[in-house]
């Protein structure tokens, strides 16, 4: 039976012209996004997103092939990236999946400040989910193009307007640096993938010195909490929204925190300072 | 038989993970200097496109793409993240992120060169303006609207463009899959 059987003739064209939209540009304007959730399960084999974005490689791939023939891109890679490369590829073999975390997150203060290039913190953890059952759709939108930005008071909304969505209030960590006045909350959709942080009483940061990072204790999975992203407090205001940016899936959210950490965020804290606490 | 590099990645052999720089290196380089702004960013872009591929290594699967095509999709995955992240803007999970990747087996190269040149034949298919557009949103990671401006078309005629080239690039290869496992399935 076709993986498509239980689409129309219409309905698989509106799904490929989706997946296509995803594998070009990595999101879809708002409006689309519960459309393609929806499409995407009745794909019952869940792979056609995958194969658009193959497509989109391999294009990627000829197109590149044909210019490296006349005009080229920059060259070979610089002699001290290659250096770099193999470096973080040792520690890969020696460390598994995390990568020793050497520094900032914007490459220019790194180098300004004298230091040795570094591999940026990323990923660090289990790395990509296989969800082939399950493809998890983000049900609200942000965009750098012209459709416009996501508000995240209104994205907040929108998730808190989600039977699956899970609120918890944060109280405040065992770090000084917490601040004398822990409000606020977290919201959090397992079906979009998605939430929104809230603070009021999270002292300002400068952000070329420490950077607020999120962490989702996933009970789904072993290991150090999933990375929820780097975000900073402005001066100035008394409640500010962050929303999440989970670097992988997460199965199963049981509680979050939020640590001081150096700029760029790191791979695995070491708690040195839980300024947030929320279901733990 | 031979295991491929990204196999021997995923047993974390480090001849393998060297291997892998030299073998994809030009292409992640090059794909990096186009999507970034700036040198040292592209630099930063490949470090954690590398990184990202090798933890991705275990899930590569031939029945959906070459390795080389695999190199570019994680290219791609993270080069358009970081481009988010450097906007700044609200954000959640990775459309991409969440898709599945491919998962693993040995290819033989005769299909890889095979597969490339069907997409390369596929490419010649399409109208000129359809490869214009392809070729800055998929090689130059330009966004619709500085498409738009550039080629000074209407955004909705730019996404229109981008989304019908690659649904006919996708439908002309897996027709020509199909195909093959026809005449392979005849000489069973």
């Amino acid at each position: 039976m076709s993986a498509f059987s239980k689409m129309s003739a219409a309905e698989r064209g509106r799904y490929a012209e989706l997946c296509a939209d995803v594998a070009l540009w990595g999101e879809l304007d708002p409006g689309e996004v519960e459309e393609f959730d929806a499409l995407r399960r009745r794909d019952d084999a869940g792979l056609e997103p995958t194969a658009f974005e193959a497509t989109a490689g391999a294009l990627a791939v000829c197109f590149d092939d044909a210019r490296s023939d006349g005009a080229d891109a920059g060259g070979s890679m610089p002699a001290g990236l290659v250096a770099d490369l193999a470096r973080a590829a040792r520690e890969f073999v020696d460390t598994g999946d995390e990568v020793a975390d050497r520094t900032t997150a914007s490459s220019s203060a790194g180098r300004a400040a004298g230091g040795s290039r570094s591999v940026s913190p990323v990923f660090g953890l289990v790395g990509w989910v296989l969800a082939a059952a399950a493809l998890v759709v983000a049900g609200v939108q942000w965009s750098w193009s012209s459709n416009g930005d996501q508000d995240p008071t209104e994205q907040r909304a929108a998730l808190l307007a989600l039977a699956d969505s899970v609120r918890y209030e944060w109280a405040k960590g065992p770090s000084e640096l917490s601040g004398s006045v822990a409000g606020g909350d977290v919201v959090w959709s397992p079906s979009r993938q998605a939430g929104v942080m809230r603070f009021r009483g999270l002292p300002a940061n400068d952000a070329t010195a420490m950077q607020y990072q999120l962490w989702i204790f996933d009970k789904g999975r072993a290991g150090p909490p999933v990375d929820g992203g780097v975000f900073d407090v402005p001066a100035g205001q008394t409640e500010v929204l962050i929303p999440i940016d989970a670097k992988i899936a997460v199965l199963d959210a049981a509680g979050f925190a939020v640590t001081c950490e150096r700029p760029g965020g790191v791979v695995v804290s070491d708690r040195e300072h839980i300024v947030r606490v929320a279901n733990l | 038989m031979t295991r491929t590099i990204l196999q021997r990645v995923a047993d974390r052999d480090a001849a393998a993970m060297q291997e892998c720089t030299t073998r994809y290196g030009g292409l992640v380089w090059s794909l990096a200097r186009r999507h970034a702004p700036s040198p040292s960013d592209a630099e930063d872009a490949v470090q954690e496109i590398f990184v990202a591929l090798w933890q991705s290594a275990g899930r590569f699967d031939p029945e959906v793409a070459s390795e080389t095509t695999f190199v570019a999709m994680i290219a791609r995955r993270r080069l358009i993240d970081r481009r988010r992240r450097a906007q700044r803007q609200p954000r959640t999970e990775s459309l991409m992120d969440s898709t599945p990747l491919p998962t693993v087996e040995q290819k033989d190269m005769v299909e890889v060169e095979d597969q490339a040149d069907r997409v390369k034949q596929a490419l010649a298919e399409l109208r000129p303006q359809q490869r214009q557009v392809l070729e800055m949103a998929l090689l130059g990671g330009s966004t619709q609207t500085e498409i738009a401006e550039r080629l000074d078309l209407p955004l909705g005629t730019v996404k229109s463009l981008a989304r019908r080239g690659l649904i006919k690039v996708r439908g002309m290869l897996r027709a020509s899959e199909e195909s093959v496992d026809d005449v392979e399935e005849g000489q069973r």
